[in-house]
């Protein structure tokens, strides 16, 4: 069996995604569990003039750096293809109920790369000043 | 928010990429990944972490790289990331050495033989796999296939690539070199027209025979005493091979050793000389890695003892060394794990992982036991 990789872009055009990593895990307040997660909002993230990354998650602050990963990664995805086999090729006699024959096949696309990441392993601050959101 | 923002992306650790990329792998195998050249195991790495990533907003200019991103769909001003995933972890690719056992197993299951060769068209195609099925089949890149295939002689017979039977190669290799004593051809001229007309004559398909040449020789640039016909014309279709001195020794070597398993060195080399055509000279240096040599008193005697039978796999290797013989000198363990393959590895961290190694003065050589 063979799942093909692909890549649209080329690798040196490919879109460079953010990553961030953070020392924890996040969890979805009881009253909002039934939510999809796409409509939360997780944050606040901001960058200081020294290259100090601030992430803000409800009242808690978390201060981070930059990392370069010593080796990039690739974001796949997984695509199915249905493409519709060639009839002539194809030794199995056609169905009258099935009009077009498919083969269904696996593929991964590249959609991203990421090359550094946001890392978060300090302990948190707790903010108790107002002006936080 | 976009309806793909919760797709999982799974991440994979890139080396370098020519991006002619397949994964490859039967329903019960560890699935691998496949460059043109090199084969990577995949690994998937757990992380305790939090890890969230997100792509670049689509139709802002900047790209994301820490710039003020805001994971909320907000028109307060803030720049908003389009959508987002979370990874439990990721893949890690591990380079690995070529299994060629699965392609041996494949080939075999219909050796190419005697039968084989006198039969005009084959009944049916089960068990014979083209260049494609074997991609399909196997969990090798394209540059290992054809090495694969290289280093087990086979050929491509109709589209499908065969294993030809030992013992048949054997035949026809040996009926070439009597035709040459007959004929009084050269070993390091032989008329590919001569030899294919010789031993069709016989019944062997000239495909074999020319399978033959090349699995145990090379062709040479067109000579032009080789190329001139009889009457004078010159002929452009006559190839010439050159056999190679150490197949033609090889291949008397393994008559006498298939005759008796184990002979007096000196018996050895004066019968082995006696069968060789004349202008070939033999050297015990060619059986290397196919015998081993044992005192016993003031005798010295052979035995068989090939590479080829071997496990590929190093600790197993090493194992079956040792066993045969608990203690090798350099000179003797060399041409029995010069073909280990191990990604990373050289030879000498193969030695340092697998041997001890012992060097009572420096002027004796090292000798080499179990760690």
């Amino acid at each position: 069996m063979q799942i093909q990789v692909r890549c649209e872009c080329g690798i040196s055009e490919c879109r460079e995604w953010a990553l961030l990593e953070l020392q924890g895990v996040l969890e979805i307040q009881p009253s909002a569990q039934h939510l999809p997660l796409n409509a939360f909002s997780i944050g606040s993230l901001c960058r200081s003039q020294q290259e100090k990354y601030y992430f803000t998650i409800g009242y808690h602050e978390l201060e981070g750096k930059k990392v370069s990963l010593k080796k990039p990664m690739l974001v796949l995805q997984k695509v199915l293809r249905e493409d519709p086999i060639d009839v002539e090729s194809s030794p199995v006699v056609l169905s009258t109920q099935y009009p077009t024959q498919v083969q269904k096949t696996s593929e991964l696309k590249a959609i991203g790369i990421i090359r550094h990441k946001i890392l978060f392993k300090t302990r948190p601050k707790a903010l108790i000043s107002s002006s936080v959101k | 928010m976009t309806a793909k923002c919760l797709y999982e992306g799974c991440l994979l650790s890139v080396h370098d990429f020519s991006f002619s990329v397949v994964i490859r792998g039967g329903l019960n195998d560890e699935a691998v990944l496949c460059t043109s050249s090199r084969t990577y195991a995949i690994k998937f790495v757990m992380s305790s972490n939090t890890i969230l990533i997100m792509p670049p907003p689509s139709s802002h200019g900047s790209s994301a790289s820490g710039e003020e991103l805001d994971t909320k769909s907000e028109t307060g001003g803030k720049r908003t990331a389009s959508a987002m995933a979370a990874a439990t972890g990721h893949l890690e690719l591990v380079e690995v050495a070529p299994n060629f056992e699965k392609l041996k197993s494949l080939l075999s299951e219909r050796l190419y033989g005697e039968d084989t060769d006198s039969m005009d068209v084959e009944e049916s195609t089960s068990g014979l796999y083209t260049w494609d099925d074997l991609l399909e089949k196997l969990q090798l890149s394209e540059k290992e296939l054809q090495e694969g295939l290289k280093s087990l002689a086979a050929v491509q017979v109709g589209g499908f690539w065969r294993l030809v039977d030992k013992k048949y190669m054997h035949c026809v290799f040996e009926l070439i070199l009597l035709n040459a004593m007959q004929h009084d051809w050269s070993l390091q001229g032989l008329k590919e027209k001569e030899v294919v007309s010789a031993l069709m004559a016989d019944g062997y398909s000239a495909q074999i025979v020319i399978h033959c040449l090349a699995t145990y020789g090379q062709r040479v640039s067109l000579a032009f005493e080789a190329g001139i016909a009889s009457n004078g014309s010159y002929d452009l279709d006559s190839h010439v091979w050159e056999l190679n001195e150490r197949h033609v020794c090889l291949h008397y070597a393994n008559q006498l050793l298939s005759s008796a398993s184990r002979w007096r060195v000196d018996d050895f080399v004066d019968a082995w000389q006696q069968n060789l055509p004349s202008g070939v000279q033999a050297s015990l240096d060619m059986l290397k890695g196919k015998i081993l040599i044992e005192k016993l008193g003031s005798d010295s005697w052979l035995y068989p003892f090939s590479v080829a039978n071997l496990p590929s796999n190093p600790a197993e290797r090493f194992a079956a060394l040792f066993r045969e013989r608990p203690r090798w000198e350099w000179e003797d363990l060399e041409p029995y794990i010069s073909d280990l393959r191990a990604p990373g590895k050289s030879v000498d961290a193969l030695l340092l992982k697998y041997t001890r190694r012992t060097q009572p003065t420096a002027e004796t050589p090292p000798i080499f036991t179990a760690r």
